[in-house]
């Protein structure tokens, strides 16, 4: 193998060639070598860029605006300081939870369309960093705004009426969850679709204003809740964290590994965590007196992320991603099958996933209500359908991830479209002709009133069937897979 | 240290039907410059994109320094310096700060830092550049900051697809310059262009590749010179009277071909291509009544012989065989979404 040499102390270049005349340039030292070079370029460039600069103006604006208005107008009174936070909280939730993070969605994007993407994973930045540094920048920026609206927070304090430490850890929490949508952005940015890329965050962020606004109006209640005198706001509270971070983790994970060369394996790992994860949940429900819809929520957001990313990732095995399975004998091999990169090996793994989540559903202490029983196995069966639909197709698709989503909105799209149409027809027998659609028999058993039996096994039914075929289709490729292991036994990598 | 800076062997890159890459060998020797030509769509920049780690191969063998491109990126990222055909600069982004990034992003910290941007600048001569935003830079300029970026990390081998494309005749003449002050520092650098001509002034050697393959590996004076791709020779003649006689004479004549009439004489191809046969053939010329007033080898542009080679490839006249090495371990990864 030869000799490499390290970035340092390569040998001085030659003078400039063109003999033009040189100029002394001033060395940068705005930010400090330790910082990482993603954060460095993005903040050099975020700062400078309008939309942030018109965010914090306006912002700082406005509340100085509403806070003047109001020390001449209202005077002091709870009310009055109810309102005035009502309007902080409204303002910094806009721009910290829908503006900031829709920044992110051009994030990687245009450095993909630009090339550029290419130029930094030639340089020793891994894709996670690439991508962590985009999130970081904007979640610093949206940082700099949370720290420019506490001057706010404070004069707004002498207007009396102030729950400093719930509307504190409220706003801590919006501050929170901003990191959360934009990690959920900056990772959809590297997808190439744009209906996945900008339609999907474009609804959010106005699905967010809405509920921002209805927040704001019941601003009193929400912030009586962040007063954490009841056990349940607390546990709210921790999973809240506890699930954003493992979502905005994901929604990461997704774009480093679409920025990602091949040979890197970035699958392995996230499946393995997933399963940690939802292993802690298992533990959690089985031997915690949990509530049931906490419950369903936990394995939710533990198993549905898991899933969608392992039934979607593109099929490009390399002999050196296979090479630490196949080190570790059969044994290896047979662990590879769940964890190679790629969607065969992600179906095994998502189904094995799915069936351990309703395992330890069934182990909790609570009995579910019909209800959960025949929603559980509904959500297995929309999350396996686009699978089994995509396996058809598969050389003709070109970007999994964004067939797959689409599949999935349409058929809760035609679902909901085919309840309206029953309702509006005071006939529900028309449901049963859509009875195949995974979400079907949930609607069957809640707008029908069908008995649960019957809905529970209509949807294990065609659940089952969904499955079969994804775990078909993932199993016609073991051929190419073995073939790939072969070769790496065969390889005798350089000394 | 191995024995190549580039070694592909029977390399294939298959995007579903398309063949973009079609079993293709070639070696690149240490501190030399290979030019890469091809029409577009031949492969050369599907081809480059794997040496770079940028790409996977189908199948067969690609190395920089005799590093597996597959199964040792990282090591080999650290040995190329990397130019592509198109990217685009930021915005909101000085060429000092694009430089001061990609420097950290290469790992120098602190003083080796800016003395190796200063190094980079100099060597480019971006220095009055230094507070321009990069997206306002002219082709010629963005070539220039693209080439410091890839020298930053002091590569071995660059490799720099299309540099030339786009640019005016003095950002030409000054990339080709900063070219062969690199070749002189011992870089390898590998090329592609569309410019022959310029093509054939740095390089020592030039890789032609037609649909996937190579269908010439030699240096540019072979071509210029009309060695023919069969291995003949060229030759333009020029006679006294008619020119018909050479033709004619060219018939009853074993070895020698008449290729086409000129204007005095005609061009023809002398079999087997030692310079003694020319003289010989002369000679035979001379005797056989021809009152012969010009007998020179063939000086052809590349541009000439990259199309008379691809005019013979589209007849079905045999390439010149390029040796096909022995076959290395290969793999076959499966590329369905």
């Amino acid at each position: 193998m030869a000799e490499i040499n390290p970035a340092s102390s390569p040998p001085p270049l030659a003078a400039a060639p063109m003999g033009n005349a040189r100029k002394a340039v001033t060395p940068l030292s705005d930010f400090h070598d330790r910082l990482s070079p993603m954060l460095v370029k993005e903040l050099r460039q975020g700062l400078r860029a309008k939309t942030f600069v018109s965010v914090f103006l306006a912002l700082q604006g406005f509340l100085a605006f509403v806070l003047l208005t109001a020390a001449g107008g209202m005077g002091t009174g709870t009310s009055g300081g109810g309102t005035i936070s009502s309007i902080i909280f409204f303002f910094f939730s806009i721009a910290a939870l829908v503006i900031q993070p829709l920044r992110g969605i051009g994030a990687l994007h245009g450095e993909i369309k630009e090339n550029t993407i290419e130029l930094m994973v030639l340089t020793r930045l891994s894709s996670w960093r690439i991508v962590l540094g985009k999130w970081v920048s904007i979640y610093s920026q949206t940082a700099l705004l949370f720290i420019a609206i506490i001057p706010y927070l404070i004069l707004r304090y002498f207007f009396g009426g102030m729950q400093l430490f719930s509307e504190l850890l409220m706003m801590g929490t919006v501050f929170f969850l901003s990191g959360v949508f934009t990690a959920f952005t900056v990772g959809l940015s590297a997808v190439p679709s744009i209906l996945i890329r900008g339609l999907l965050p474009l609804v959010g962020g106005v699905v967010l204003i809405s509920f921002i606004w209805g927040l704001a109006a019941r601003f009193g209640d929400v912030s009586n809740a962040f007063s954490l005198e009841s056990a349940e706001s607390r546990w709210v509270l921790a999973i809240t964290y506890v699930a954003g971070s493992y979502l905005a983790w994901m929604a990461l994970g997704l774009g480093a590994s679409a920025i990602a060369p091949a040979a890197e394996n970035h699958s392995t790992i996230r499946r393995v965590i997933s399963l940690g994860c939802l292993l802690l949940v298992g533990l959690l429900i089985r031997f915690r007196s949990t509530d049931e819809t906490v419950m369903v929520l936990l394995l939710g957001m533990t198993v549905v992320p898991a899933v969608i990313l392992s039934l979607t990732e593109p099929f490009h095995l390399l002999p050196p991603v296979c090479a630490k399975f196949v080190k570790k004998g059969a044994a290896g091999v047979v662990a590879g099958r769940f964890l190679y990169p790629g969607w065969p090996s992600g179906t095994l793994f998502s189904i094995a996933l799915i069936a351990l989540a309703g395992l330890f559903f069934a182990l909790s202490k609570r009995v579910p209500s019909d209800d959960t029983g025949v929603f559980l196995i509904c959500t297995a069966g929309t999350l396996l359908f686009p699978a089994a639909l995509l396996g058809g197709f598969q050389r003709r698709i070109k970007n999994r991830f964004a067939a797959y989503v689409i599949a999935l909105v349409s058929t809760v799209l035609i679902t909901l479209v085919a309840v309206a149409i029953s309702s509006s027809m005071s006939s529900h027998d028309f449901l049963w002709a859509f009875c195949w659609v995974p979400p079907m028999p949930f609607f069957l058993r809640e707008v029908a009133n069908v008995p649960t039996t019957e809905a529970m096994t209509t949807g294990a039914f065609f659940t089952g069937i969904y499955a079969i075929a994804a775990l078909l289709f993932a199993i016609r490729q073991s051929g190419p897979i073995r073939q790939v292991e072969e070769q790496t036994r065969q390889y005798n990598p350089p000394s | 240290m191995s024995e190549h800076a580039i070694n592909v062997q029977n390399l294939y890159r298959y995007f579903g039907q398309l063949q973009a890459v079609n079993g293709i060998s070639f070696q690149i020797p240490h501190g030399s410059v290979c030019g890469f030509v091809g029409a577009n769509g031949a492969g050369k920049t599907t081809t480059m994109r794997i040496l770079a780690s940028l790409d996977y191969p189908t199948m067969g063998v690609a190395e920089i320094c005799g590093i597996n491109v597959v199964h040792h990126p990282e090591e080999v990222r650290r040995l190329i310096g990397w130019m592509p055909d198109h990217f685009g600069n930021y915005e909101h982004m000085t060429v000092l700060e694009y430089l001061d990034f990609y420097a950290r992003a290469f790992g120098y910290s602190g003083k080796e830092r800016k003395e190796r941007i200063a190094e980079v600048m100099d060597f480019t001569d971006l220095g009055p550049l230094a507070d321009r935003f990069s997206n306002k830079l002219s082709k010629g300029m963005t070539q220039r900051l693209c080439l410091g970026r890839a020298l930053l990390h002091d590569p071995q081998v660059l490799i720099m697809d299309e540099p030339a494309a786009g640019l005016d005749p003095k950002a030409r003449v000054e990339l080709k310059h900063l070219i062969r002050v690199l070749a002189q520092e011992g870089k390898t650098i590998f090329i592609s262009s569309h410019i022959l001509s310029e093509l054939g002034e740095m390089c020592d050697s030039l890789l032609f590749v037609n649909a996937g393959r190579i269908v010439h590996h030699g240096d540019s004076e072979s071509l210029k010179q009309g060695t023919d791709i069969d291995g003949g020779m060229l030759y333009d003649v020029q006679v006294l009277g008619d020119p018909q006689s050479l033709s004619d004479w060219c018939v009853t004549t074993p070895d020698i071909e008449f290729l086409e009439s000129r204007k005095h004489g005609g061009r023809v191809r002398i079999e087997a291509s030692d310079p003694e046969r020319a003289a010989e053939m002369l000679a035979k010329m001379i005797r056989g009544g021809l009152q012969v007033t010009d007998f020179h080898r063939e000086q052809r542009n590349l541009e000439d012989a990259f199309i008379d080679m691809l005019g013979r490839i589209d007849r079905g006249e045999t390439a010149q065989p390029v040796a096909t090495p022995k076959p290395l371990p290969a793999f076959t990864p499966p590329s369905s979404n």
